[in-house]
């Protein structure tokens, strides 16, 4: 069969002129396409970083950036509680996911594969439901609770939506992760054989903790960094959910700077987008290297 | 070894104690039934709930008086809210058909390409631009070409053009929100079809042009058939992603071009005449009973995919 696929080409082929005649047309089109998707996607961000640059009479000045970090003109919250309000629920939202995941999906893949589709849709229906649609049915919920519950049920659900720490939004959150970090949780635990693992340390007489804490843990390291850091890029920018609970972490902060900050606005998403960009890049690199070293080994 | 585990496990079957290792799963499926498919039932049951204040015939004072009714429903399907109906459809359709269109060459260009390092390149770029649908991405273009953007600026200062003028061109419009919904939609799509076009075996094209084909009828006859339904699929979930979306054009219009998803923010935020509270859950029961077929057609065409297209 390989050498009929050698010969194909030369049976009753085009001459080489004509075919090289085509290709090179097909070269230039092909550079014009990634030219003009180069321009389009690089473009705004350039034009954007030269706007944030652009100083009094057409000097550079790099003061926007400076004052990203200054209180904000207008009465309004400055940047550092938007900051540290977004981090604390990333952090939040990293760790109820994969308390939550992980040890669910171990057991799954362990003990009850059966359930897996199950779960597995649960996962992935997220994706479905826009989450302008999920935010409408938490609210409507959230409305509900002061005229309908009492005691101690009423008081955890103003617990959880405090204005100072609201874990309502983490928990939204680790909803809406669902769909990324199950598939990376899940892609890592395929690609060790966690059953022999699991058999071998519990024969050499270790507890069930030590299995999870020094054999299973750190033999899904990539996976579980992976899973944590799509986590934080998704909660650093998601700005639904939050701005229509009212909760003001730091997106929702960005757009409600007044309008005469353009620059600030603009430097301020600079930067956000700088670090929520290498994130997610770092994912990408993360998950090749892990590949291409286990195809080594194999 | 594989024998030594399979007696394990017939054996512990016959004779297995009751366990509690099931209980493990407690806590997921509790959080998933909390915070995702009650907020879901609790729209299903309150678009049609309508609150209204009626005169008791006993106290003769105001009392709210809850009744199931399709008013919610029916109201969510007039008026303003079938403008931002329209609206979103004719949004999405379009972003949906051009950012799959130049998705694909996109795609095509990136693979038909020998160098491995721009694949990965864009492959990597693409994986980042599709998740960047966020407000940063409002800002980006404000800056860039937006009242007093820079490239607005360039050219009014350099060629007395004014993009707004001379080329009825707005960035708060529905062709300025959808030049930005491609931003993140044209990545998505070479992201969903670059594996569709590697899987397009060499020897197709060479044994259909040994056959006599020509490159029209390679594409039509044979490339073309094998990626429509993965084409097609992506083109739904284009829809679908461009659809949803809330959070650019919400920064971009401050709230006031009438898309879905805005509508149902400025409801919620109490934008509604007394006794329209629920319209809320209606037009996102609306959204969703648009969303939901198609997805199970997304789910039959990566089914047809799967089977060319590894």
């Amino acid at each position: 069969l390989t050498v009929v696929d050698a010969l194909t080409p030369s049976v009753d082929s085009p001459p080489p002129r004509a075919r090289r005649s085509r290709r090179r047309q097909g070269t230039i089109s092909r550079w014009v396409v990634l030219f003009v998707a180069a321009l389009y996607f690089l473009g705004p961000l350039f034009a954007a970083f030269l706007f944030t640059v652009r100083g009094n009479s057409g000097r550079i000045s790099f003061h926007a950036y400076g004052e990203v970090f200054a209180p904000p003109p207008g009465g309004q919250e400055s940047i550092q509680t938007a900051l540290l309000l977004s981090v604390g629920l990333s952090l939040i939202t990293i760790a109820v996911t994969l308390v939550l995941l992980v040890p669910t999906m171990l057991l799954l893949h362990l003990r009850f594969p059966r359930v897996r589709p199950v779960v597995e849709m649960l996962c992935l229906l997220p994706l479905v439901f826009p989450p302008v649609v999920l935010v409408v049915g938490v609210s409507d919920t959230l409305q509900w609770t002061p005229d309908n519950l009492s005691g101690f049920a009423l008081s955890v659900v103003n617990y959880i939506r405090a204005p100072g720490l609201p874990l309502i939004l983490a928990f939204v959150y680790v909803i809406l992760c669902l769909p990324y970090t199950f598939r990376a949780l899940d892609a890592g635990i395929r690609s060790v054989d966690v059953k022999t693992l699991v058999e071998a340390s519990r024969n050499l007489g270790s507890g069930w903790w030590t299995v999870l804490y020094r054999i299973l843990l750190p033999s899904l390291r990539t996976a579980v960094v992976s899973a944590a850091f799509l986590c934080f890029a998704l909660v650093m920018g998601e700005y639904t959910i939050a701005k229509i609970l009212l909760y003001k972490p730091f997106s929702v902060w960005l757009v409600e700077l007044p309008a005469s900050s353009g620059q600030l606005q603009v430097a301020a998403s600079m930067l956000s987008l700088l670090i929520i960009n290498v994130l997610l890049l770092l994912i990408g690199a993360f998950n090749r290297g892990g590949r291409e070293k286990k195809g080594a080994t194999a | 070894m594989a024998e030594t585990v399979e007696t394990g496990a017939t054996g512990s079957r016959r004779r297995r104690p009751f366990s509690f290792a099931w209980m493990g799963l407690l806590p997921f499926f509790a959080f998933v039934a909390l915070f995702f498919v009650l907020p879901i039932a609790v729209i299903l049951f309150t678009a049609f709930l309508k609150t209204v204040r009626v005169r008791s015939q006993v106290t003769g004072q105001f009392e709210p008086k809850t009744s199931f009714t399709f008013d919610n429903v029916t109201q969510s399907m007039h008026g303003v809210y079938l403008t931002a109906l329209g609206n979103s459809l004719v949004l999405s359709a379009v972003t949906a058909v051009i950012g799959a269109v130049a998705g694909l060459l996109l795609a095509y260009a990136v693979v038909s390409g020998r160098s491995s390092t721009l694949r990965r390149l864009i492959t990597a770029a693409a994986a980042v631009l599709s998740q960047s649908g966020g407000v940063q991405l409002a800002f980006l273009f404000i800056a860039t070409i937006g009242g007093s953007g820079l490239l607005t600026t360039l050219l009014q200062d350099q060629f007395g053009f004014s993009l707004i003028r001379d080329a009825g061109f707005s960035l708060t419009s529905v062709n300025g929100i959808a030049l930005i919904y491609l931003y993140f939609l044209v990545p998505l799509m070479v992201l969903v079809m670059t594996p569709a076009l590697e899987g397009l075996k060499p020897q197709w094209s060479e044994a259909a042009e040994s056959l006599g084909a020509g490159r029209w009828h390679y594409w039509r006859y044979v490339a073309g058939p094998v990626l429509m339904p993965s084409f097609l699929g992506s083109l739904l979930l284009l829809f679908c992603s461009s659809f949803s979306a809330y959070a650019t054009a919400d920064a971009l219009t401050s709230g006031s071009f009438p898309l879905v998803p805005i509508q149902i923010a400025s409801v919620l935020s109490g934008n509604v005449l007394s006794g329209q509270e629920n319209l809320g859950a209606a037009l996102a029961l609306d959204m969703v009973v648009l969303i939901i077929p198609l997805t199970f057609l997304y789910q039959y065409l990566q089914r047809r995919t799967s089977r060319w297209v590894g």
